[in-house]
């Protein structure tokens, strides 16, 4: 008896765990957070914090608003301490949903942004980034799209561009060990405020090393890119002009379901210590629209598939020499002659060799599907 | 004899738990400064090592039978030196369960509970750690045994790491790393998988014959080697070699930055699946060091020493509170680990054959 009660008593002490609380009713959310560059070199945080609506009364779900507030530090860390001046409320970041940055600080190193989120626990790291086009704190400073919260809009802007393969799944996780990896480089969804205040993603911003090129790849070519690094999403799309004989615009082209079900990057490094890769795609066509309809014959789907099949391999090395340009190592070739041919790696400058190698794409395509008519 | 009997099965899941515990958490890590991107090798060379050790304390414990480390060590050394070899038994356990708790109660603060201080937190470890080791063998051994229930969820658990972005091209090139360098390596993840010298102790008490317990030691070992290498090449796998020398906790890590609709934040909940194997760990620690001095001075009863012993780690984890500090007392009991699951066990077994009256005329 006397034990029982020891052991309650200490179980009331101990198993209370007070020191590690935090309540909700106590804490402010951060839910979008953006970084920008101040012309005095200091960061500029625009957050967006999620609060309940003072007037929303009755039962149910308290109606929510967006609250934008703004910041300056030296680093993310600083401009979050003056930050927590202002709120009302113990500031949490750990639910943050989206990082914007700006396009001039991405320009430089952006690992230094990035610290205070692998480092201290709390921190959400499988927020997605973004790259604004001009400055994040415009788009934050939305604070209502599309009938949505800003952060949530975007949220939900990326995650569709995510799945129809127009912009890559980059998390804060995801990018960190690239950012580390000298044979690898990554790319950032890159979206835009448009004119009547809706976003729009314009395609992916290519990095070079931790740095912002400067060089974008268009929606329209960031699929192809993004097939080619075998990131395929559940859908892939794409329009091709494969009949450019034709008068009339609307039959000059076919619109393609694509299933990429082949990806390979072979390298080889020739005597005198020359690399290059071949990267071999093969993709299942299902096809969506094709306003010329003749596609009753075998021959003709044949000849479709083989214009289609050129169109693809003209993208493909379009895109290949984009991303050489702007020595983006995307494909993460460097990590691929790293780990086969360690001895060349050692023995060069890939940040130079890079832009020079000979990258050839190799598209097989079979079309399989025409849909429910001919 | 004090203890109730173990069977087979029981003793396979004992080296198992005794052998995962807190280092598995921070392997590629510590071996990934030695062997980088082959530290995977350097896990199944850590087997190797490991099997040879398990062969010389078989051979040794086949020898003697119904006989522990404890009496052997008296056997041949003598009642003085026998007894000192005893006393630093007991004395290492006591520095294997302070490292653990201390460990524990680091990785608690960093990663879950920052402001709860670390006296509650190890408190809570050393007081399931008592109640548990204070029972008689059969009683941990059964215990021990449902707890591999855990151990399959955490699998279950590390599959949401695929999600990650896996490139296996990290596992290679072979060269990256020289021999040397990989036996480095090994030497870490040797430090990982310590808890086999359970088998000095509870040697006697397993029912079965020394052939099947050889085999199961055996797949005890290559089991936990398995687990490890799992964990290894998953992490190298998820993380650029040079992310890996920055991340002390890779396996909480990978997890960390998954998110799904039901789910998020699926380190804490394998951290806190994972305390389970640190408290067996230390419970077996516990029953080392405990049974070392119930022979020294409580005529084997292990009830007193359980308690004082326990203090006397609490009273330790104290000392060791931060960074540095902490990395200085893990490599000493690293480091001095080798005497007693290596060493002594040699020794004596050099001693057993020189001498081999001795043994049998005590049979």
């Amino acid at each position: 008896m006397k034990k029982t009660v020891i052991f309650l008593i200490l179980c009331m002490l101990i198993l209370t765990g007070c020191w590690d609380q935090d309540l909700l009713k106590d804490t402010r959310l951060a839910v979008g957070v953006g970084y920008d560059q101040l012309e005095n070199g200091e960061l500029l945080q625009t957050t967006d914090i999620r609060v309940p609506k003072i007037d929303s009364g009755g039962t149910g779900r308290p109606a929510m608003t967006a609250v934008i507030m703004k910041s300056t530090g030296a680093t993310p860390r600083q401009s979050r301490m003056s930050l927590e001046k202002e709120v009302a409320g113990n500031y949490a970041p750990n639910k943050v949903l989206v990082y914007v940055i700006g396009e001039e600080l991405a320009k430089k190193d952006i690992y230094p942004i990035f610290d205070v989120l692998y480092r201290y626990p709390r921190n959400s790291l499988g927020a997605k980034i973004v790259l604004a086009k001009g400055r994040a704190e415009e788009l934050i400073s939305l604070k209502i799209v599309e009938e949505k919260l800003i952060s949530d809009a975007l949220l939900k802007i990326i995650e569709s561009g995510e799945d129809d393969t127009f912009i890559p799944r980059v998390s804060v996780q995801s990018v960190c060990p690239v950012l580390f990896n000298a044979g690898q480089d990554f790319a950032l969804p890159k979206v835009e405020k448009s004119d009547n205040d809706q976003i729009t993603i314009t395609g992916m911003a290519l990095f070079s090393g931790n740095k912002y090129t400067g060089v974008d790849v268009t929606t329209e070519d960031s699929g192809m890119l993004l097939i080619l690094n075998n990131e395929e999403s559940k859908l892939t799309r794409f329009n091709l002009k494969v009949n450019p004989e034709e008068k009339r615009k609307t039959n000059q082209y076919v619109n393609v379901h694509i299933f990429p079900n082949k990806h390979d990057i072979k390298i080889s490094v020739s005597k005198s210590n020359q690399v290059s890769a071949v990267v071999r795609i093969r993709l299942k066509v299902h096809v969506n629209e094709y306003a010329l309809n003749n596609l009753s014959s075998k021959k003709a789907v044949e000849s479709l598939s083989k214009k289609i099949n050129e169109q693809f391999t003209i993208k493909a090395q379009e895109v290949i020499s984009e991303i050489q340009k702007a020595n983006c190592d995307y494909l993460g070739i460097g990590r691929r002659v790293q780990a086969y041919y360690p001895k060349t790696w050692a023995a060069m400058d890939w940040n130079q060799v890079y832009p020079t190698i000979q990258i050839n794409p190799k598209v097989e395509t079979q079309i399989i599907e025409t849909g429910i008519i001919k | 004899m004090n203890e109730k009997s173990i069977s087979l099965n029981q003793m396979l899941f004992v080296i198992i738990q005794a052998q995962v515990g807190i280092g598995l958490l921070g392997l590629p890590y510590k071996a990934q400064k030695y062997a980088k991107g082959n530290s995977w090798i350097s896990v199944i060379v850590a087997w190797i090592f490991i099997q040879i050790f398990i062969i010389i304390i078989w051979m040794l414990m086949k020898r003697h039978k119904g006989k522990t480390i404890l009496d052997i060590s008296q056997l041949f050394l003598g009642k003085y030196l026998g007894k000192l070899i005893n006393f630093s038994y007991s004395l290492y356990g006591v520095l294997v369960m302070s490292n653990v708790v201390i460990l524990y109660a680091d990785l608690i603060q960093r990663w879950i509970l920052e402001r709860t201080p670390r006296s509650v937190t190890t408190f809570l470890l050393v007081s399931t750690g008592i109640y548990l080791g204070k029972q008689n063998l059969r009683v941990i051994a059964r215990f021990l045994t449902i707890v591999n229930v855990v151990l399959l969820l955490l699998f279950v658990l590390s599959f949401f790491a695929f999600s990650n972005n896996l490139s296996f091209t990290n596992l290679l090139p072979l060269s990256q790393s020289n021999m040397k360098e990989i036996i480095l390596g090994s030497y870490q993840v040797t430090l990982a998988m310590l808890g086999f010298e359970i088998m000095l102790f509870i040697f006697p008490f397993v029912q079965g014959n020394e052939k099947q317990m050889f085999k199961k030691m055996t797949v005890a070992i290559t089991l936990v080697m398995i687990t490890y290498l799992y964990f290894a090449i998953l992490t190298l796998a998820t993380f650029s070699p040079e992310e890996i020398a920055i991340i002390p906790e890779p396996v909480l890590y990978m997890l960390k930055g998954l998110s799904f609709h039901v789910v998020e934040r699926i380190d804490m909940i394998f951290l806190s699946y994972w305390i389970i194997p640190i408290a067996t760990s230390f419970v077996i620690y516990l029953y080392i060091s405990s049974s070392a001095a119930a022979q020294l001075f409580h005529k084997g009863k292990r009830k007193y020493p359980v308690w004082y012993i326990s203090a006397l780690v609490y009273g330790i984890s104290f000392v060791f509170t931060d960074e540095i500090k902490i990395q200085m007392f893990s490599d000493f009991v690293s480091n001095i680990s080798f005497i007693f699951i290596f060493a002594i066990p040699l020794v004596l077994l050099i001693l057993s054959i020189i001498f081999k009256n001795r043994g049998i005329s005590h049979n």
